[in-house]
């Protein structure tokens, strides 16, 4: 891994159009800014843990009498709606 | 026709030609790429989306649209190159239900990682999206108000 020091208005760039800025430090927290073309995608490493964690809480205890429940629920707003 | 052995459903066939095939898996279940959807009643807004070699994974899963949410985003290209995806036409578009036991009311939708299979030709990935307006926890009936007191 590559490790450098910037200071606060400095860039980096990552190949030929990834451009990576420090915009800001406070205490343990850093704001940064990133331009990079619109197919590239930027992802808070977190967004994969939240996901992962969801899916596994989805499946688990998942019962099929909860999922009637949850039908009889969208039937009564779907009557209320009509 | 394929047999598959399931915790809710007992043992159920299923035509090959049903199964889908994930070239990016669901996170947290990297190993299981084979799944069939299966119907849950006449109406129903939910279907499961049962894993084929792991007899108790099974995903209530649904289209947001179905409850008047809307839910529009970009697949990007690299992703449609992998399932082969040319027409939006062509694909199913299904996020998954959690139901809290006993609490149906509170049941929430990931809308920040949705499953895109390729109905053509059945592969399918679950996309992550970045944009914080997708919530991983996405209530389905934001009016239901506990059925107890």
């Amino acid at each position: 891994m590559l490790v450098l020091t910037r200071k606060t208005g400095q860039k980096l760039i990552i190949g030929d159009n990834i451009e990576i800025i420090i915009l800001e430090t406070k205490g343990e927290s850093v704001k940064i800014g990133i331009k990079a073309p619109r197919n590239i995608t930027v992802y808070r490493e977190e967004i994969f843990e939240e996901i992962k964690k969801a899916n596994e809480q989805s499946t688990r205890n998942v019962l099929i009498a909860d999922l009637d429940l949850a039908f009889n629920l969208f039937e009564t707003k779907k009557k209320k709606k009509d | 026709m394929k047999v598959i052995e399931t915790t809710r459903f007992g043992t159920i066939q299923v035509e090959e030609d049903r199964i889908f095939k994930f070239i990016q898996p669901l996170l947290g279940f990297e190993k299981l790429h084979d799944y069939v959807l299966i119907d849950h009643a006449p109406d129903s807004p939910f279907q499961w989306l049962q894993s084929v070699d792991e007899p108790h994974v099974a995903f209530i899963v649904t289209n947001p649209v179905n409850f008047g949410i809307e839910y529009e985003f970009t697949v990007p290209e690299e992703d449609t190159n992998k399932l082969q995806l040319s027409d939006a036409q062509d694909a199913l578009v299904l996020t998954i239900v959690y139901i809290p036991q006993g609490a149906p009311q509170l049941m929430t939708a990931n809308l920040a990682g949705p499953i895109i299979v390729n109905i053509k030709n059945r592969l399918g990935i679950q996309l992550v999206l970045s944009e914080s307006r997708f919530s991983t926890k996405h209530r389905l009936l934001p009016d239901a108000t506990p059925q107890q007191e």
